[in-house]
């Protein structure tokens, strides 16, 4: 069985997820296309080589619907017979399609995969697919369905956090962040530009450097109280639920796409590229971003103190803060540039943005071995492990 | 080029219609002009009556400027077409309620401007139109955004991707005309009449593109384009793309993707065809 390789990651900049987001004019199609060939004029990547484009996406309908993966291709004017599939799991869509990517590539089925994500948040809501979990009574019913929302304050509640704790993290996020961009450490970026070439926007959007506890502690709970008596039903330990989560210590809607080209030894050598990075493991479980964690390191047969660098997505703080615990790492090697928290989340295509924001982290530092773990809706989680080459 | 007269608490406002021109920066000064003195006089003011004078001929308005745009100039010409769009959104939110006066032909930037206003109202032979996809460009400051919105997409595709005059009648029917007046004396009568209606801009009128009948029509309306134009027809085209992306975003939004179409179209202009003859 041969090895998967990294050979290219790159991603737009992130855009408020909303009407007056820098992205919201520029179709998610074009976000894609336009980073597609971004990538492909960076590199030279003659695209005739690429079998698969598999893309995530959280809320495939309207402007994101159709497997938007396909129309890209064609749309980019790339060769017809690169395919393309839409996959959906959730938050880690991004991530899981890099995983997947690497699983046909090491099969051999396949030579080239280009894997990422899109979401447009300001164009299509989070909930607009509908759906059986939510909008169900009785799957609702059945599942106890809550939203994010209350699922972040209940992961706090069952982890003691405090809200200064939550907020302390999330300034740490709004800092790293404001660092990384002084510091100009984000090379896999590719500015967006209109038809006509001017550029529309070229640097993560939305940043708030100015965040201080002060300005954090005033802001007011995100969750519906309404959903406190479900979770409360399928947790009769708690007493209460406490809402702790809020706008600025919870991942920001965004807009996005990011990219990975993924390949074999063999289809590096055809296109006259080296490769970045191996990916020695990909896990998704029915579980928390520390289960899949473990799950890859035990694929990969490493220990989780070999593992330099992390990113864990930001779906809200008082996941990353249990993530620490779970695994017993110290937090300055996670996120070291900051998450979803300072920077946004462009749903679907967060998982790639953190396996390259990660790659980029572990090549500047010259570190060896990184990880990527992130949470997805309805009790999932998936993570990569990466080798730095 | 732009002429005021104090007609009791109203001001009417007489504009060379060959003079407007949204990349004009002579033209955008004098609209700005006009601006700071309506504003100024904003508290005294009943009413903005606002007719268009049309000059010794009537039809090729813009093309000094547009020749000449290069791709390096798109940057520049979204700036331009930003402070345009944003004079217009003054006119819109002067607080007093704006009224095109209209007779003659009414046509490209000077009913672009026509439709910033609060109230149109015409003669009954006065005809409308936004010839530019005939000079393989798409309108722009507004005319597709205004216009579908107005009319909705399938009333506008005529007006916008053919090019066709619309008679008063048929402009009433489509939404773009508020009345029809017989005479000049009806038209300021109903002009004077028309005082209290104030509306800010245009709220779409498709609501979505999620109903049958739209994705029926959307569904054909890139083959039916090629169809009609015998082959690739780029101002047609990029129209087409400005109306339907256009329609799904907020008003400002739309107006971003409106400007970019034009500047692709005025950055490649399609060789003039002849069916396409003025």
């Amino acid at each position: 069985m041969g090895d998967a390789y990294i050979y290219a990651a790159v991603r737009t900049p992130r855009g408020l997820g909303r009407q007056e987001g820098s992205l919201h004019s520029i179709k998610p199609v074009s976000l894609l296309t336009g980073l597609m060939r971004a990538l492909q004029q960076r590199h030279q990547v003659d695209t005739a080589l690429i079998d698969d484009v598999l893309l995530g996406c959280l809320t495939p309908v309207a402007d994101q619907g159709a497997n938007l993966a396909r129309i890209a291709v064609l749309a980019a004017g790339w060769e017809g017979r690169t395919a393309g599939m839409q996959l959906n799991r959730f938050g880690a869509s991004g991530l899981e399609a890099v995983n997947l990517a690497a699983q046909k590539v090491r099969s051999g089925w396949d030579e080239l995969v280009l894997a990422g994500g899109v979401e447009s948040t300001s164009r299509v809501a989070a909930g607009a697919d509908g759906g059986a979990w939510s909008l169900d009574p009785e799957t609702s019913l059945r599942t106890g369905y809550v939203p994010a929302a209350t699922s972040a304050d209940l992961i706090a509640t069952l982890e003691g956090h405090r809200r200064t704790q939550l907020d302390a993290y999330a300034l740490a996020s709004q800092q790293r962040a404001a660092a990384a961009r002084a510091d100009g450490r984000l090379p896999s970026i590719m500015p967006v530009h209109d038809q006509n070439g001017v550029l529309v926007l070229a640097a993560d959007e939305g940043l708030k450097p100015a965040t201080s506890m002060a300005t954090l502690a005033h802001l007011t709970p995100l969750a519906d109280t309404v959903f406190d008596n479900v979770v409360l039903r399928h947790h009769p330990q708690l007493q209460r639920l406490l809402h702790l989560h809020t706008a600025g210590n919870t991942a920001r809607p965004a807009d996005g796409a990011a990219l990975a080209l993924v390949g074999s030894k063999d289809a590096g050598a055809r296109l006259g590229m080296e490769p970045r990075a191996r990916i020695l493991a990909g896990a998704v479980i029915g579980g928390e971003p520390a289960a899949a964690a473990r799950k890859a390191l035990r694929q990969a047969r490493l220990s989780v103190n070999v593992i330099e660098l992390f990113e864990v997505h930001e779906s809200c703080a008082a996941v990353v803060l249990r993530f620490l615990r779970e695994m017993d790492i110290p937090a300055d090697k996670v996120n070291v540039n900051g998450g979803a928290i300072a920077l946004g989340d462009p749903a679907g295509a967060s998982g790639c943005v953190l396996l390259g924001t990660l790659l980029d982290e572990l090549e500047l530092r010259r570190a060896r071995y990184g990880l990527v773990a992130m949470e997805a809706g309805a009790g999932m989680a998936a993570a990569t492990i990466i080798e730095r080459l | 080029m732009i002429t005021t007269h104090q007609n009791g608490g109203a001001v009417t406002v007489l504009l060379a219609a060959r003079a407007i021109n949204p990349l004009s920066r002579l033209f955008q000064r004098e609209l700005a002009t006009l601006l700071e003195k309506l504003e100024s006089r904003r508290d005294s003011l009943s009413a903005v009556i606002i007719g268009f004078d049309p000059g010794p001929q009537a039809a090729s308005h813009e093309l000094e400027h547009l020749m000449a745009l290069k791709p390096a100039q798109a940057a520049d010409c979204m700036h331009m077409l930003h402070a345009y769009n944003g004079l217009l959104q003054r006119l819109e939110n002067l607080g007093r309620p704006v009224i095109a006066a209209l007779s003659g032909e009414v046509s490209g930037h000077a009913f672009g401007l026509a439709l910033a206003c609060h109230q149109r109202l015409s003669l009954r032979d006065t005809r409308f139109s936004l010839p530019q996809v005939r000079l393989g460009l798409a309108p722009v400051a507004g005319e597709i955004v205004r216009t579908v919105r107005l009319a909705g997409l399938q009333a506008a595709m005529p007006l916008l991707l053919e090019g066709a005059v619309l008679e008063a009648e048929q402009a009433r029917r489509a939404g773009l005309l508020h009345a029809i007046a017989a005479n000049d004396a009806e038209l300021a009568r109903l002009s004077a009449a028309a005082q209290d209606s104030r509306q800010r801009h245009p709220r779409p009128r498709d609501t979505g593109l999620a109903t049958p009948a739209l994705r029926a029509l959307l569904h054909t309306a890139p083959a039916r384009l090629r169809e009609r134009a015998d082959g690739a027809s780029p101002a047609a085209e990029a129209i087409l793309c400005a109306m339907v992306e256009g329609a799904q975003v907020d008003f400002h939004n739309a107006l971003l993707i409106e400007s970019r179409y034009f500047c692709q179209t005025a950055i490649n202009p399609a060789p003039l065809k002849s069916m396409f003859s003025l």
